[in-house]
């Protein structure tokens, strides 16, 4: 048998019936690690000898019938922005580049608590600002598919990690599409949960009205199978949703979407569309009818105003989130100042990156009190709108279909030039932050060269099972085409 | 669109921002900010007269709890503010030890940082 063609559910069962150990998932891994890392580059951070530790321990209590988990000796990779205890957390930035925190995010806990063995901690666009993982402090990391190419971003090295084999799956944060568009690029599954559904204790903040964090895994079912562990509320996270109640996601695991209405928006269907996305998710349309499914156009005007009320509120919410990085309480301080503040903004110009300081400024800018009105208040008036109006999609339609980003995964170097440019390029997900709804990206084809490309669906809040239905029965459909 | 961002604004946004930045940095973060905003001024033409300001997508009140001690937060009480006792307290709460570890500089416990009452020439 060959472990690496299991998915961490069917890795897990077999964990758990004694069938496979522990030791030999982990040593699976760092075969791939120990064949691709180099080249590759997911990791900041691999904890080989203390996963093996983890292992021992854990297997003695599954040999002993001490230990039930869904995740039972599954490794698992998570981004570097979510805390770790004991083990290091850099959010891809000098500012942080030795930062151990002293206790795990919730979101790891719970994995643990299922089983999962934490081995590494994976690259990322610094503090999650990028589309590429080029705005890593420590070296981009390669698409698994094409090394010419970037893995997408910022969720980049969890994305690369999952497709090569060099973790069974891995954690992300979406607070624009950070999860969905490097699924989408890397040919895997990244789902973003409703707001409010998973716990962000332990989440380093990037813009905290709209990051979540969310799963990428090999399929829809590991999809599922991980969102059960993560969705438990946690009163460590005043925006927690009372909803965060332990749900059997996997039960919505259905081949069966006859009647199911679904909305395309025709604004998402521009001249900056590629042609061969064009044709994967239209390709999408036409097997989803097959299967009964009803799909129509429908007019969404405000998607037009996504990209700026989106980047307005995430640099904004960035420059006050970021304030904490002062050269005192972690990490990287400068070495020469003459002064409190001297201190403060040398640090902070030596310790970020070009484009976190970018947003820093932006996020200053529109904060300040000749602007506040014209930008930040003006964004939130118009995500409001912009909710509204897919609260009324969704009184008719089950869910959104379209495409993830409007090409295949860029070039290494071809993106950071022009940042508009980049940014304009988040269009198809920042929908679902900004309205706070859920989203899941699944592959549905590959261009000319043989990248990944990826179909996105969203539903109403707190319909996850709606939309792992969908994307379940999409997958089921393509029987592993991809 | 009049331009927005001139050598004074990018002064008063280095300030904002506590960065300290290069004349390079300060050229480039013109043109850039220029160009994006010129962006974000699509947001103009919507018309918002009389729209509320989304906070947060998810509708939810905020959770209340009693006001006890828990594992959550660590009561620093009267007894500690001696140093040997301050000492004992570290000593015996790793989870504070763990914390000052990642700081640049501590002294007794305590982070360190730059005089903050002297007098200032900088004009900040």
């Amino acid at each position: 048998m060959e472990l690496s063609s299991l998915s961490a559910t069917e890795l897990a069962k077999k964990v758990q019936s004694g069938e496979v150990k522990v030791k030999q998932a982990l040593e699976e891994v760092f075969s791939k690690i120990e064949e691709r890392e180099e080249a590759l580059n997911c990791y900041i951070t691999l904890e080989k000898e203390a996963a093996f530790r983890q292992a021992e321990a854990l297997q003695e209590k599954i040999d002993t019938g001490n230990f039930q988990g869904t995740l039972a000796g599954v490794p698992v990779a998570v981004k570097d922005n979510i805390c770790t205890k004991e083990m290091r957390t850099t959010c891809t930035s000098k500012m942080l580049s030795s930062f151990v925190p002293s206790y795990d995010a919730t979101v790891v806990e719970a994995l643990k608590a299922a089983g999962a063995i934490v081995i590494g901690k994976t690259n990322m666009d610094e503090f999650a600002m990028g589309s590429t993982t080029e705005t890593s402090a420590f070296g981009v990391t390669k698409n698994p598919w094409n090394e010419a190419h970037v893995p997408g971003g910022s969720s980049g090295g969890s994305a690369a990690a999952v497709a090569a084999g060099e973790c069974f799956f891995a954690l992300g944060s979406d607070t624009g599409g950070s999860v969905r568009q490097p699924a989408g690029f890397c040919g895997v599954v990244g789902l973003k949960p409703t707001y409010g559904l998973v716990s962000r204790y332990g989440l380093v903040s990037y813009a905290s009205s709209l990051d979540q964090i969310g799963p990428i895994t090999k399929n829809v079912e590991d999809c599922a199978s991980v969102l059960e562990v993560l969705s438990v509320y946690d009163e460590k996270d005043s925006t927690m949703s009372a909803r965060a109640v332990k749900t059997d996601y996997r039960s919505a695991l259905q081949d069966d979407i006859t009647g199911m209405k679904i909305g395309i928006p025709e604004a998402f269907f521009t001249e900056d569309l590629q042609p061969e996305v064009k044709s994967a998710i239209l390709d999408v349309e036409k097997v989803l009818r097959g299967k009964g499914a009803v799909v129509e156009k429908i007019d969404l005007r405000y998607i037009r105003y996504a990209i700026p009320a989106y980047y307005v509120i995430a640099t904004a919410q960035a420059s006050s989130n970021l304030a904490r990085f002062d050269g005192v309480k972690y990490g990287f301080r400068a070495e020469e100042y003459a002064g409190l503040h001297d201190m403060y903004s040398k640090t902070r110009a030596e310790g970020f990156g070009e484009e976190v300081k970018r947003r820093l400024m932006l996020g200053a800018f529109t904060l300040s009190e000749d602007y506040y009105e014209a930008y930040y208040k003006k964004a939130l008036q118009v995500k409001q709108l912009l909710k509204q109006e897919l609260d009324a999609v969704f009184e008719t339609y089950d869910a959104i279909l379209s495409p993830v980003a409007d090409g295949i995964a860029p070039k290494i170097g071809e993106s950071l030039p022009d940042p508009l440019k980049m940014y304009l390029g988040d269009v198809y997900t920042v929908c679902a932050n900004l309205a706070g709804i859920p989203a899941i990206s699944v592959p549905c084809g590959k261009d000319k060269n043989g990248l990944p490309i990826g179909v996105q669906f969203m539903a109403d809040s707190f319909r996850e099972k709606t939309l792992l239905r969908l994307a379940y029965s999409y997958e089921q459909s393509k029987n592993g085409q991809v | 669109m009049p331009t927005k961002i001139n050598d004074e604004t990018i002064e008063k946004i280095a300030i904002l921002a506590k960065l300290k930045l290069t004349d390079r940095e300060k050229e480039q973060a013109k043109k850039d900010m220029e160009k994006i905003l010129n962006y974000m001024d699509l947001l103009a033409e919507v018309d918002t007269d009389d729209v509320l300001p989304s906070t947060h997508a998810i509708s939810f009140s905020t959770p209340m709890r009693e006001d006890e001690e828990n594992d959550i937060c660590v009561t620093f009480d009267d007894s500690c503010v001696a140093e040997a006792d301050r000492n004992e307290f570290f000593h015996k709460n790793d989870g504070y030890n763990n914390l000052l570890n990642n700081a640049p500089q501590v002294h007794d416990n305590m982070f360190v940082v730059p005089a903050t009452l002297a007098e200032r020439k900088d004009g900040q």
